[in-house]
């Protein structure tokens, strides 16, 4: 009786040691298997008192101005963009409920100074009382993004405007846009509207071409060494499909200068059947056409029409910007700055410099080469031609030989999307600028052009003998 | 005075060695942490927080030197229970230093009461261990009175206010149930004969969890029904018996759930928390949330957001100790608990006073089951039970039961010769 007796309390604690011993092991599952998903849920009010207690670090453009800041409040710090309404698509949100965008996303861990932590010491670190976070530099020149802005407002579309020598960003627009300062009130609406506010156009924007792309078309025409005179009867006939010009223009014998300046249709539906889908493929993929252009606000991947084995048809129509091409206002800039830049593509960036609170260089983004597109005589070649485009264009101002490139692509019910891509020649570089408006009723030349040559005459004024 | 057998003189020695090292432990814990609250909580470092530090760790080292002198027994008891109250004290007075400095009154007046209930036992020698009615009669008493004069606190009528003191009886009716049980198998042979035997502690047991029941209190009730079965299924012959009241509790469970809304609602938070995060699974989603961001260190003390998590200092107190602990202080927590448990065991294996052995089963299986419970709530685990860890957490009934309890089981531990047969008779 007493050993049973003692045997049934051992028992008892045999069940209760498996019991608290079972809760130790959940624990440890919990903290290896479940911890960092609900540590990251929205509905953990840690996630922004955390935030709120850190000097979320300035972000200012090139010339000084503040772009961003923090201010502190009874409660913490409290985020507010000077421009914000201009800047809402670069600077992005930063909200407690509906989380964090652009620069104020990607460069979260540069703005709180937690870049170097792994998980536990950011933690550890984000809450420590008094931290700062560093400030961001941004290539961006507010003038400049406050005219591509003004500019803008009555259309749907994106500006983008680059240094073709550097990568520089130096405006990027895109409307509709919002007001970041009021994400939280405001943020019903904005995701109701048909229009997409939220949508960065100059990045995430993905639009048919129409003629702009026959810049890229003429470099694989340059490459591939065949006879680049032809003479246009108004129409090329391509496995029994005909190809026209625009209002059924004939222009005769022209050489590549000449069809770029015309925008002669035929005359790229022939080349490029002698040039190649591979060919043609191959450049576009260069141009970065197809690939994930590397950025620091995130990137829509433009897509290529060419493929080996295509049918006839679709690779002439691909070649003058009817195929089923679409590219992003980003991708364009690149591509004209590649031209105007003797053939290398630059990587594009927004953030130049990142400082320390204490005022210490922590990050310096150096010019560094995206892609080898072409040769610098192709490069320079077609450079000349894109100046022939524009003379005595709506785009042209008086000051500065530009260069550049119309395009129209055919959107919904009867309306256009008008492009122009070019560059204006500075004293030592080349800075490109590309605007793109939704649905117009006019093309490329007389919609976008005007609004280019506002953006060239600015950059003149203000950028020449800088 | 004969002298000490140098076996004996080994022993004993390393016995104080222990001893030493175990004060030394909870004395370096509470240096660091309080030093770390201190720190990192921006109270600056007034005097009123050093002289809190000071007499938190003073009063638990004279708690431990006292109980090592005066009593006799297992002095591990009081040092565990020291090293918990530490743990929770100063997660306590670092969410709010004016909870704090009330927890360690309390703790005064908690230790006082160890003593008298020692004592106490001590002084009427074997008068309770048959005064099986009184007790029961008591524990009903105490919640009828409850039941009738009761205040709602937190979704449980489980408060009464005496001379402007509000007291959740309920804690003070595990003292009186594990007496009751303890004398219940003390006179087990009388039951036998006359009562139905484990009958009747069944139908009084089922008696005082309706109350629990109808007062909202499912946490004690479960720990009532912990407390009864671990007793039968040490003393007691019958397994039908036993099978038949886990039976009994599985259906009395499904007839309160259909019965009473507030443990339908439990379960439903339980099952699924996030069909409500704003009102009714709150407090576990932000238990949950506490303990997530805690990682297997913690945040660090006064580095988390306890702030956030509701009833952070009472109910929730273990997870705000995880958040800012750690995982693993949350693992030797468990462990604690289980050690209290264990030592309750042997005490109840060696002792041969029957009265005794049962009670220290008894109190040492209320201790666990109740944190078992309340860690298992925290973690989601099990159903939320509105009950808090014993000696952790913020409240005055809670701690001051906790060590009479305590005072009870360090009295069990002393070695007694039996008057009452060594067996329980069938």
């Amino acid at each position: 009786m007493k050993s049973k007796n003692r045997n049934r309390i051992l028992f008892l604690l045999v069940i209760v040691a498996v019991l608290f011993l079972a809760v130790s092991l959940y624990l440890v599952y919990f903290q290896l298997f479940e911890a960092d998903e609900l540590a990251a849920n929205s509905l953990n009010r840690r996630n922004y008192i955390d935030e709120s207690l850190v000097d979320r670090g300035d972000i200012l453009d090139r010339t000084g101005q503040i772009l961003a800041q923090s201010q502190a409040t009874d409660t913490g710090y409290q985020r507010s963009v000077t421009y914000s309404v201009s800047l809402s698509h670069l600077i992005g949100y930063n909200s407690i409920t509906y989380g964090k965008s652009g620069i104020e996303q990607s460069y979260n861990d540069y703005l709180l100074n937690i870049q170097d932590r792994d998980a536990v010491g950011k933690l550890r670190q984000v809450v420590t009382d008094g931290t700062v976070g560093n400030n961001l530099t941004l290539t961006i020149d507010h003038r400049l993004q406050l005219l591509a802005n003004d500019l803008l407002k009555p259309y749907l579309g994106s500006i983008v405007v680059t240094d073709a020598k550097t990568g520089e960003v130096l405006a990027m627009a895109s409307s509709p846009t919002f007001d970041s300062d009021w994400i939280d009130q405001n943020w019903s609406w904005i995701i109701e509207d048909q229009t997409a506010p939220l949508l960065n156009r100059a990045t995430q924007g993905l639009y048919a071409p129409g003629s702009v792309v026959k810049l890229i078309s003429a470099v694989a025409i340059q490459e591939s060494g065949i006879d680049q005179s032809y003479v246009d009867t108004g129409e090329e006939m391509v496995t029994g499909y005909p190809f026209v010009n625009y209002n059924n223009a004939v222009y005769g014998e022209i050489g590549l200068r000449q069809a770029l300046i015309h925008s002669a249709n035929t005359y790229f539906a022939n080349k490029s059947l002698q040039v190649g889908a591979d060919k043609m493929a191959e450049v576009a993929g260069r141009f970065m056409i197809g690939e994930i252009i590397p950025f620091d606000l995130s990137t829509a991947r433009s897509s290529s029409p060419y493929q080996s084995g295509m049918a006839d048809v679709d690779l002439a129509a691909a070649s003058f910007g009817q195929g089923t091409t679409m590219v992003s206002p980003l991708n364009m800039a690149l591509v004209t700055g590649t031209i105007a830049n003797g053939g290398t593509m630059m990587k594009p960036y927004l953030v130049s410099e990142i400082h320390s609170p204490q005022g210490s260089l922590i990050r310096r983004t150096t010019p560094e080469v995206l892609s080898e597109v072409t040769s610098r005589r192709n490069a320079d070649e077609l450079r000349a031609d894109m100046q022939a485009v524009i003379e005595g264009t709506s785009a042209a101002i008086w000051s500065a030989p530009v260069g550049g490139k119309t395009g129209t692509a055919e959107a919904q019910d009867g309306l256009v999307h008008a492009w122009f891509t070019g560059f204006i020649p500075l004293d030592d570089r080349d800075i490109t600028v590309t605007v793109v408006l939704e649905n117009q009723t006019m093309t490329g030349a007389g919609a976008a052009s005007p609004i280019a040559a506002q953006l060239f005459q600015w950059i003149y004024d203000n950028y020449h003998h800088e | 005075m004969r002298r000490p057998r140098l076996a004996e003189f080994v022993v004993r020695s390393k016995r104080r060695e222990y001893f030493s090292n175990v004060k030394l432990l909870t004395f370096m814990f509470q240096l660091l942490s309080m030093g770390l609250v201190l720190l990192n909580t921006r109270q600056a470092l007034t005097v009123n927080s050093l002289v809190f530090s000071g007499l938190l760790i003073g009063l638990t080292y004279l708690s431990n030197v006292l109980v090592q002198r005066y009593t006799k027994g297992d002095n591990y008891l009081i040092m565990i229970a020291n090293m918990l109250f530490s743990i929770g004290i100063v997660m306590i007075y670092r969410i709010n230093p004016a909870l704090g400095e009330r927890q360690l009154l309390l703790y005064t007046i908690g230790v006082g009461a160890f003593f008298i209930a020692y004592y106490f036992l001590h002084y009427t020698g074997h008068f309770w261990e048959n005064k099986t009615f009184f007790f029961l009669g008591i524990s009903i008493a105490m919640l009828a009175v409850t039941l009738v004069f009761g205040r709602t606190l937190g979704g449980a009528t489980n408060w009464i206010e005496v001379a402007g003191f509000q007291f959740q009886p309920s804690e003070f009716t595990k003292i009186t149930f594990a007496f009751f049980i303890a004398a219940f198998y003390a006179n087990h042979a009388f039951f036998k004969q006359k009562l139905g035997g484990s009958l009747f502690l069944m139908i009084a047991t089922y008696i005082l969890i309706g109350i629990f029941f109808l007062q909202g209190e499912l946490g004690t009730a479960i720990v009532f029904f912990a407390a009864m079965i671990c007793a039968m299924i040490a003393f007691d012959r019958s397994r039908l018996l036993l099978f038949a009241n886990i039976g009994l509790a599985l259906a009395g469970l499904f007839v309160a759930y259909r019965l009473f809304g507030h443990i339908q609602v439990r379960f439903e938070v339980w099952l699924d928390p996030w069909a409500d995060p704003d009102g009714r699974g709150y407090q576990i989603l932000q238990s949950m949330f506490a303990v997530a961001s805690g990682g297997l260190f913690g945040r660090g003390i006064g580095l988390g957001q306890p702030g956030t998590i509701p009833l952070a200092h009472s109910d929730f107190i273990f997870a705000s100790i995880i958040e800012e602990m750690g995982i693993f202080m949350g693992i030797a927590i468990s462990l604690l608990y289980l050690i209290v448990f264990y030592r309750g065991l042997k005490i109840s294996l060696s002792q041969t006073n029957p009265f005794y052995k049962v009670l220290a089963l008894v109190i040492s299986m209320m201790f666990a089951a109740q944190a078992a419970i309340v860690i298992g709530g925290v973690l989601k685990l099990i159903p939320l039970t509105g009950m808090v860890l014993p000696f952790m957490a913020h409240g005055g009934s809670s701690l001051l039961a906790s060590f009479v309890m305590l005072g009870a089981l360090q009295y069990s531990s002393v070695e007694q010769y039996p008057e009452v047969a060594l067996e329980i008779k069938e």
